[in-house]
């Protein structure tokens, strides 16, 4: 059904930009950056580094989708979608047994519930508190001298898992973090307190849905280990492994998005 | 008798050295990685301003959040028992007292002889902090002495639609991005910094003359807009506002011994 067409999905986050191609129902290319000062150069970076490395120009795409924070703003897209849509249909994509998926992102955190056929059933969303997004895992990070990539191998270290951070706003936790510091804590430890936190804000949103057990997690955040490890373990479930990269999930599912308007476009024509 | 308080804040650190009720020296430094080199140098700095050596202080008393950091002898207090006694102290007609520091905003009512009736403090988000100012200021590149100068211009104060410390740091940078005046968006940062303050101060039941404490009552233009807020007029103690709990804990010693006792 979505044969014979090239596809293109850009997720503008608030953190990272992303872009995918799809060319008959395959991701032939696909590129992560930190964004720029306004979507419309984050975008355009993206798109122009995923077209070098697929060998493609802009008019070989024949459709594409946007999403994200920054998507009303993508001069060369042809639709846009919502993030909950793209990452619900993304995952559904990329594994069609997925019935939930748990996604946190730079700054907002969702849980969405899909149907076998790939739509949304229900969704739960914070975007209002940075506690249990990546902006909180990053300013946490710095306070440590850890970059936030290794956060979570660091967390893994730890020989004990006592720290417990008792706050729930990010800039209160940062005093904890700075307490346990001068307490002389060890950093492994520290650290997975700190994921420990986020992952418990994140579980405490997605246990007010019912969450099935073909469940996955994407967004940045779902590459930080320490996290992925205690959110197991708090909602008694072990997330499906994806075969790509999880934090493109949101411009896949706009890729994918985009395909399916073209072939009901060329159906109709 | 020579007596020394310490306030160990969020933000700051401060220690107060006081003889017979009067300041003799005092020092503030900003919290920083190595604290116990900070609580040293504190206390140091106090010491050589007032010219005194260790075995002068008879009394040690600690006030504030990292009050248990502290390690040498001392005794430990509640920030708004010592904020009450440094308020009541000089100035008898206080009933109330509105501390605004790093992170927490105190309101502290005290009856017609200084004891504490009740008080509420903010402390599950850090909206509305000095911290929340510090970081708004600093993302659209304003030194902290500046704030209160340019906040008073403004004619159109920017309404914050993040209720997040966090998410607003980013809010501003777009709306600066986009062509917002600094002005506006200061004097909307103060303006809710204020509305939370006066909110507490209404809840709390305050009646009597309000003073007003803490490092983010440094800046002038939050005194102004407290007191078009609340409609009613608002003092400063005579003293640095920053140093208040620290001067009422060392003040303790020599005026409310009681309060030490077990």
């Amino acid at each position: 059904m979505l044969g014979c067409m090239i596809t293109a999905g850009c997720d503008v986050g608030s953190l990272t930009a992303k872009a995918v191609i799809l060319k008959d129902n395959k991701i032939i290319s696909s590129y992560i950056s930190g964004v720029k000062s306004t979507p419309i150069a984050s975008s355009k970076m993206v798109m122009d580094e995923v077209l070098r490395l697929s060998n493609l120009a802009l008019s070989d795409i024949d459709y594409i989708c946007s999403t994200g924070y920054g998507r009303y703003d993508i001069p060369f897209s042809q639709m846009n979608m919502s993030e909950i849509s793209c990452h619900g249909i993304g995952a559904f994509w990329v594994d069609n047994s997925i019935r939930s998926i748990i996604d946190i992102g730079g700054q907002d955190c969702k849980v969405v519930l899909v149907d076998e056929k790939g739509m949304i059933k229900n969704f739960i969303m914070n975007e209002k508190c940075a506690a249990g997004t990546g902006r909180c895992l990053e300013i946490l990070a710095k306070n440590i001298g850890t970059e936030i990539g290794r956060l979570g191998d660091v967390s893994l270290k730890a020989r004990k898992k006592h720290v417990v951070i008792t706050n729930k706003c990010s800039i209160f936790m940062e005093l904890e973090v700075m307490d346990l510091l001068y307490r002389d804590v060890k950093i492994p430890e520290i650290a997975y307190g700190i994921n420990a936190a986020v992952a418990k804000r994140v579980a405490a949103m997605a246990q007010t849905l019912k969450i099935e057990s073909n469940v996955c997690i994407t967004g940045g955040v779902s590459k930080n280990k320490g996290v992925v490890a205690v959110l197991e373990t708090l909602l008694k479930k072990k997330f499906k492994p994806l075969p790509v990269d999880a934090q493109l999930m949101g411009a896949i599912g706009a890729a994918v998005f985009a395909a399916k308007e073209c072939a009901s476009r060329s159906k109709a024509a | 008798m020579i007596t020394l308080g310490y306030d160990i804040g969020t933000r700051f650190v401060k220690a107060c050295i006081v003889k017979d009720t009067e300041i003799i020296g005092s020092s503030c430094i900003e919290i920083g990685d190595n604290f116990k080199n900070i609580l040293k140098a504190v206390k140091s700095r106090a010491m050589k301003k007032a010219g005194i050596h260790c075995f002068s202080i008879k009394k040690v008393v600690s006030t504030g959040f990292g009050t248990s950091l502290v390690k040498e002898r001392h005794r430990k207090l509640g920030v708004a028992s010592c904020l009450a006694c440094a308020a009541y102290h000089l100035d008898k007609d206080v009933r109330t007292i509105v501390d605004i520091g790093g992170l927490f905003i105190n309101v502290i009512n005290v009856d017609e002889r200084g004891s504490v009736l009740n008080f509420a403090e903010v402390e599950k988000c850090a909206a509305g902090s000095g911290k929340f100012l510090e970081t708004i200021s600093h993302a659209i590149e304003i030194p902290l002495v500046a704030i209160s100068d340019i906040a008073l211009k403004s004619q159109n104060a920017y309404a914050m639609t993040s209720g997040c410390a966090v998410f607003a740091e980013s809010e501003v940078i777009s709306q600066v991005n986009t062509g917002a005046q600094k002005e506006d968006i200061l004097a909307g940062l103060v303006s809710s910094i204020v509305s939370k303050t006066a909110a507490m101060i209404v809840k709390s039941g305050a009646k009597g003359k309000i003073v007003i404490t803490g490092g983010v009552t440094k800046f002038a233009v939050f005194k102004i807009f407290l007191e078009k807020e609340l409609n009613k007029e608002v003092f400063n103690l005579a003293l640095d506002p920053q140093l208040a709990a620290a001067y009422g804990a060392a003040l303790i010693p020599a005026v409310n011994p009681h309060l030490l006792k077990d």
